[in-house]
């Protein structure tokens, strides 16, 4: 608790100092690509952000909550709790702004039959799901445990959201940075990107760690309120 | 140095503008929730039985 009144702080102003490094080169210092259809390009530095986000979300909320399950750890579950609604968060702008970039770029806002855009689809699920379970039962204890089962199998989706372009046929393009050969992408694109997506990074971290003092504190008005009703 | 424009630009400039938006408005969001959470525990703590 202590340890994130001083951090969060401190992680969002580094995180919105990167980021804004990274839009203003993203905007205006990279020079156009024209094979990737003109300046539409420059929409990556706030799209893939995005979707490495939520995939890294999901697997944090998947070893939260497998820390609860197995050791029953309180933090781990208010961890988990305090992701899912910004996980969501960053999967719904995931999917928005690439839906926005591919009607300029395939012509279509979405495809039913993609693999790419419905495994994503399917993360969003996962996440408003997660949130929906824990509010639907009435005990802390059953909604750790339900909603810690549905992180852990659901954590499936994120490797295959990898992989679908590859194994499946896809209008999206295939991977270009993390690939065995090395990324495809040119080092003065690629920096940018990196910066970003640490900058937002730690914004998610600050956002985090603040919900999850909300979160200690609405337990503790809760054990309060419960010892009261109990007569103690 | 020039904002970059051509016939997409209104695309682009909605991706950066929801690219920007969404931390502001979660961060708005959990500073919100952890004020009245903090103000919940204290009215609690206050109103001693």
């Amino acid at each position: 608790m202590a340890f994130s009144k001083w951090a969060s702080p401190v992680l969002a102003l580094f995180g919105v100092g990167l980021f804004t490094y990274s839009l203003w080169q993203g905007l205006l210092v990279v020079p156009t690509d024209e094979f990737q259809g003109g300046h539409i390009f420059r929409a990556l530095f706030v799209h893939v952000p995005s979707a490495w986000l939520c995939m890294g979300l999901y697997v944090g909320l998947a070893i939260a909550s497998f820390v609860w399950f197995i050791w029953r750890h309180e933090l781990a579950d208010i961890a988990a709790r305090a992701i899912a609604p910004i996980g969501a968060a960053y999967t719904a702008l995931c999917l928005a702004t690439g839906s926005i970039w591919g009607k300029p770029t395939w012509g279509t806002w979405w495809l039913w039959d993609d693999p790419r855009m419905m495994s994503v689809l399917f993360l969003f699920f996962l996440f408003l799901g997660y949130m929906a379970l824990r509010a639907a039962l009435e005990t802390r204890q059953k909604a750790a445990r339900a909603g810690a089962i549905l992180a852990m199998v659901g954590v499936i989706n994120v490797p295959l959201i990898r992989v679908s372009v590859d194994i499946w046929a896809s209008i999206h393009q295939g991977p270009s940075v993390i690939r065995a050969e090395g990324p495809a992408m040119d080092w003065i694109y690629l920096q940018p990107l990196l910066i970003g997506f640490l900058g937002q990074s730690l914004i998610v971290a600050a956002l985090i760690f603040t919900l999850m003092r909300a979160e200690v504190f609405g337990q503790q008005a809760d054990a309060l309120m419960a010892r009261r009703l109990a007569g103690d | 140095m020039d904002f970059p424009v051509d016939k997409n630009a209104a695309f682009l400039y909605a991706i950066i503008l929801l690219g920007v938006a969404l931390p502001i408005l979660l961060g708005l969001y959990v500073s919100l929730r952890v004020r009245l959470s903090k103000a919940r525990l204290d009215r609690m703590r206050k109103d001693k039985p």
